[in-house]
């Protein structure tokens, strides 16, 4: 035990005990302060695993948005033309050509007039 | 290490380094001051892990106007008078006082190793006022200057020497049955 002029004594090896201890206080200390903002960090991650989820699900059930390539690829299969139109369709709109109409037809393409004599005379 | 040392060693942003010479350094000195206040090991025990918590957060703002020492001792002192307040409350509280409570501590201390005399002196000193206590501990066994107490305790020295001689009044009252000198 060690004694000073209190008549009072300590421990043996108290002191050497107490000053490993008390050394340890920086090192306790840096704990502490983890200690101190954890609370905050687990709040601040479970928002962020919410968010994160509530996302993903939302991406699994909402209906997905169309691309523009999609909407391309589907145009094929949307009739131009109106089908009551085709329903309604007769032989009788079709108009027979004239020969005036035939002759001058030939002539923007190329044909001389000996040609056409040789066509009509055949 | 030497107070001007530790400092330097602070400064130089070795901090761990410069509180683990402090410990080791003034660790033994403020267990002494903080026992002789609150008559307990178990409780000077937790006190001083508390006192140097406090150290090590008050460190940084630790400026050098007054000695390393009579900063650590100011700490000391206020954790000890501030542990007596909440012993008075609680021997209120069990219907008791805290006279009784000190005496009963002093009586049944396993570590205490003096006579009677020693054992009336303890007790007397235990039953001054907080201010009294303080001025009497720092010069009987401290033996600090008048001037260094008022600059640890932020009191006058006049008011410091007032006190000083109405507890040695009291004390000399309590062991005039003894043959004690102080």
């Amino acid at each position: 035990m060690t004694e000073n002029e209190l008549h009072i004594s300590v421990p043996k090896g108290y002191f050497d005990n107490l000053k490993d201890r008390l050394s340890q206080i920086p090192v306790q200390q840096r704990v502490s302060l983890w200690e101190k903002v954890r609370p905050y960090v687990a709040l601040a991650a479970c928002f962020a695993i919410s968010v994160t989820a509530g996302t993903f699900l939302l991406n699994r059930t909402a209906p997905q948005a169309e691309s523009y390539y999609d909407y391309l690829a589907a145009a094929d299969m949307i009739p131009v033309t109106d089908p009551f139109d085709i329903l309604n369709a007769t032989d009788s709109s079709e108009e027979e050509l004239s020969s005036s109409e035939i002759v001058d037809y030939l002539i923007e393409t190329g044909f001389t007039e000996d040609q056409l004599v040789d066509v009509y005379s055949e | 290490m030497t107070e001007k040392e530790i400092l330097d060693v602070f400064n130089s942003g070795q901090h761990e380094r410069a509180f683990n010479a402090i410990v080791e350094s003034y660790s033994e000195r403020l267990y002494w001051v903080v026992r002789r206040f609150v008559n307990s090991h178990e409780d000077t025990d937790d006190l001083l892990q508390d006192i140097f918590v406090k150290i090590w957060t008050a460190l940084p703002s630790f400026r050098g106007e007054a000695q390393l020492y009579t900063w650590l001792y100011r700490i000391a002192l206020n954790e000890a008078l501030n542990f007596l307040s909440r012993q008075r409350v609680r021997a209120v509280l069990q219907f008791k006082s805290l006279d009784e409570e000190m005496e009963r501590r002093i009586d049944e201390d396993p570590y205490f190793n003096g006579d009677e005399a020693e054992r009336t002196l303890s007790k007397a000193i235990a039953r001054l006022p907080a201010k009294q206590k303080t001025v009497f501990l720092m010069r009987y066994y401290d033996d600090l200057p008048y001037e260094e107490i008022a600059r640890i305790t932020g009191t006058s020295v006049g008011s410091l020497k007032a006190s000083y001689h109405i507890a040695s009044e009291k004390i000399r009252e309590d062991l005039k049955n003894f043959t004690l000198d102080f």
